[in-house]
């Protein structure tokens, strides 16, 4: 065997298993073959009516920026809708029950699957590139276009495209009834529109624009660091949910994930910081106060879904110490803990934020701190009473039902809340009458009015109080339950189990 | 290599899908999972195969718990589930290859590996036909190469016979056999209890989760029976055979099935061969005289009730 043969061979057997089979599959998908095929065809096409149809190259005209914009929306369009598209269905397929060879008895691990599936869409979409790259650079010879500014642009389109592929490959990979994945793939099926649409407008406005130009300065620095920054965190998130969703419902799914959004929120929290005493201004605080309290509601919500008892497989890892019980607690999957965890890091950074204006005052000017904090402090305390109302009526109605019910009766009660309330005070009292104006019981239970600044907070305050007091009473034993449940079980080893006699059938 | 099922439970919103099943199976032997539809034998299956997880219990291979050690589990166990591989644009090589891949299988030993089980399972000659041109008789030995890709020593067959044709069923009794002789555990799951009994040195039989019968093939058989049912045929004068045998104390009941009239005797072989003594010193002149053996379907309809849940 040649040098150049073991060589060879040692990357197609390092090579993840997913990604072989995933490009072979692609290699020889009509589909596939088809789009590629297309793609030369209409970039072709493109560019030979555009050089038929102008005459006027010798003016001052910038056609290699028109022609560069025509072909790379395209680029855009095909690669943001066929890779993410092709992925997730394809993921989808392989996720379903019936189908569950390729992806759940082999010893690949769930994170292994998850990259391959997504090295491979990434690698199609490197494909498609390369089909499309001979025109684009083409363009680089007409008028208007430099080639920073494609290289840019390109570049920026492909983290686009890398950013949606992990999307739907998680999308792909959750498993539920035809109406979550119908309303999933709607959801990908939306973001990648947004994302379509950010990705062609930056992309233009660069090669508008010129890279020198647009990157002179640091707040232009910053921000690109910032997109990239927050992309990769997105994509890790994704890759982190992805492989929560294939992995073994007895294994410990949202522990990599807990970790992962504590240390995100931290960073982010630091960073903020940092940035806003550099700065002199308070208004990164307040981006992070938001993102993070409003993140964390909707995770609050979520988490509810999770199991409420566990495997001996995350139970053999439970920390023997009370201390070291608890924290596995608030981060190992299960419900209990998650709605415990995700209050104490929003409240832990509504009072970091006031920590940081009750020092730094002056940098948050005119901005409404008081106001914003007040109004996230209502928001998460409306996520907490709904939250546990769900797992009351849910334990109350259905006790050996799904987790998932919680979150969907506590969905269920803010939709009548939100609704029936308002629809009866304008029956009685007449369309004219202004929010602030209804009497508080018609809008205390709906947290979608109470941005009206004009309605009063203090009985709200009250009102959310007392509820959150008496759903943590109703809900105590839920808690106590499972605390008591998170006990470290300790496993018979390999040695000690081949001891057993073995039973007589 | 011993696999031993302890006490396992699943349970599904209240179903009782298992419930408290126990057994033992190990190297060499082939174990029938026989039971009515809905009795929890893919439930159990894949239990076994680390893709669900026990409410209770466990399954211990050579020792190692598929519920703490699922992943280490994994190598030791080759599952074939009652669902074909249908996957688009992927050729049977390249399938077999991707598992052996999967597993963990590298450089020359995984071709070879590859190409030796394709040969085991007579697929050399279509391995770069695609999956989904496949019948369902070559579909299923496809199923059969993956589950043998990384030489498991514990198969797990879930309805392997399953619309297979005659000739497909006799290759796949051979191949299960050619396997049991090179020390695999095997466990299968199927409806064709005749075809069982022919391949199969025990049997788990179940119903409703709940376990009814589990052992030796032998034991199971003769555990079950109080009577022998013997086959009689005599040269002429049918009736009188007919007659001897109502009059006789060790018949319990007699049919006439054409020239062969059929009897249920009481009690063991002892009344068997006194009842053979008794016909002839009626003068009846016996041609043939055989027991009817037993068999699996007679040990399953003798004791299932048929129930669902």
């Amino acid at each position: 065997m040649s040098r150049v043969e073991g060589v060879l061979r040692a990357v197609d057997d390092y090579a993840n298993p997913m990604v072989v089979k995933e490009l072979r599959q692609a290699v020889q998908s009509r589909l596939v073959i088809a789009v590629l095929m297309l793609s030369l065809l209409i970039n072709i096409l493109i560019t030979s009516s555009f050089l038929a149809s102008s005459n006027d190259f010798q003016l001052n005209r910038p056609a290699g920026q028109d022609l560069y914009q025509a072909l790379f929306g395209f680029l855009v369009v095909t690669c943001m809708i066929f890779v993410p598209l092709y992925t997730a269905i394809r993921m989808s397929m392989e996720r379903n029950h019936s189908n569950i060879d390729l992806l759940f008895i082999t010893t690949l691990a769930p994170g292994s699957i998850i990259r391959g599936k997504f090295w491979a869409a990434v690698a199609l979409t490197g494909l498609i590139y390369s089909a499309c790259m001979p025109f684009l650079s083409f363009t680089y010879l007409l008028r208007g276009i430099d080639l920073p500014s494609i290289f840019c642009s390109l570049g920026f389109a492909f983290l686009c495209t890398v950013y949606t592929i992990m999307l739907a490959v998680f999308v792909g990979s959750v498993s539920g009834g035809a109406i979550l994945r119908i309303l999933l793939g709607l959801g990908l099926v939306y973001t990648g529109g947004l994302m379509i649409a950010s990705t062609l407008g930056m992309g233009i406005y660069i090669v508008h624009q010129g890279v020198g130009s647009l990157f002179g300065t640091t707040g232009a620095i910053t921000g690109v660091c910032v997109v990239l920054v927050s992309g990769l965190a997105g994509i890790i998130l994704f890759y982190l949910l992805g492989v929560a969703a294939i992995s073994a419902k007895s294994s410990n799914r949202m522990y990599p994930i807990r970790i992962f959004v504590s240390c995100c929120w931290l960073i982010w929290g630091i960073g903020s910081a940092i940035w806003s005493w550099i700065d002199g201004s308070g208004v990164p605080m307040m981006v992070w106060m938001f993102g993070s309290v409003i993140g964390l509601c909707i995770v609050l919500a979520l988490i509810l879904c999770e199991r409420e008892h566990w495997s001996p497989r995350v139970r053999r890892h439970i920390p023997r110490s009370l201390a070291g019980r608890f924290v596995a607690w608030l981060l190992y999957t299960g419900s209990a803990g998650g709605v415990l965890w995700s209050l104490l890091l929003a409240g832990s950074t509504l009072a970091a934020a006031s920590w940081y204006h009750h020092h730094y005052a002056s940098q948050f000017g005119r901005t409404d701190f008081e106001e914003s904090r007040q109004g996230l402090g209502i928001a998460l305390m409306y996520t907490w009473c709904y939250a546990l109302s769900g797992v009351f009526l849910r334990r109350w109605l259905a006790p050996r039902s799904s987790p998932v019910l919680s979150t969907v009766l506590g969905l269920v009660l803010l939709g009548l809340a939100g609704t029936i309330p308002l629809f009866i005070a304008y029956t009685m009292l007449g369309l004219r009458v202004r929010m602030h104006e209804l009497p508080l019981p018609f809008i205390i239970a709906n947290p979608f009015v109470m941005g009206d600044s004009l309605i009063d907070k203090g009985p709200v305050l009250t009102f959310l109080g007392c509820w959150s007091v008496l759903m943590l009473l109703l809900n105590i034993r839920w808690f106590r339950n499972q605390w008591n449940e998170f006990q470290r079980y300790e496993p018979a080893t390999p040695a000690d189990a081949l001891t057993v006699t073995p039973l007589s059938s | 290599m011993d696999v031993k099922v302890d006490n396992l439970k699943r349970h599904f919103n209240g179903t009782k899908a298992v419930d408290g099943i126990s057994f033992t199976f190990s190297s060499g032997h082939i174990f029938g999972f026989v039971g009515p539809n809905g009795a929890g034998k893919t439930t159990t299956m894949r239990i076994l195969a680390t893709l669900d997880e026990p409410s209770e219990g466990d399954v211990t291979i050579d020792g190692v718990s598929v519920v703490d050690y699922p992943e280490k589990a994994r190598h030791f166990v080759g599952f074939m589930p009652d669902s074909l591989p249908a996957h688009s644009d992927m050729t049977i090589h390249e399938y077999l290859d991707f598992f052996a891949r999967a597993y963990g299988l590298k450089g020359k030993h995984r071709e070879s590996m590859v190409e030796k089980i394709e040969e085991f399972t007579n697929l050399t000659g279509i391995r770069w036909k695609f999956l989904k041109d496949l019948s369902k008789g070559m579909k299923q030995r496809v199923s059969l190469a993956r589950a043998l890709v990384h030489d498991p020593p514990v198969l797990v067959l879930d309805e392997p016979a399953a619309g297979l044709d005659p000739r497909a069923r006799i290759e796949l009794r051979e191949l299960l056999k050619i396997l049991s002789d090179q020390g695999k555990a095997i466990l299968i799951s199927s409806h064709i209890l005749t075809e069982l009994s022919e391949i199969c040195n025990g049997a788990v039989i179940i119903e409703q989760g709940r376990l009814l019968r589990a052992g030796h093939l032998d034991q199971l058989i003769s555990g079950e029976s109080t009577e022998r049912r013997v086959h009689i045929r005599c040269l002429e004068k049918p009736e009188e055979l007919a007659t001897a045998l109502m009059q006789s104390p060790l018949v319990r009941e007699s049919r006439v099935l054409g020239p062969v009239i059929e009897a249920d005797v009481i009690g063991g072989d002892d009344n068997c061969s006194e009842l053979l003594r008794y016909l002839v010193d009626r003068q009846l002149r016996i041609v043939e005289f055989h027991q009817h053996q037993a068999d699996l379907e007679d040990v399953f309809m003798t004791v299932t009730k048929g129930q669902v849940q």
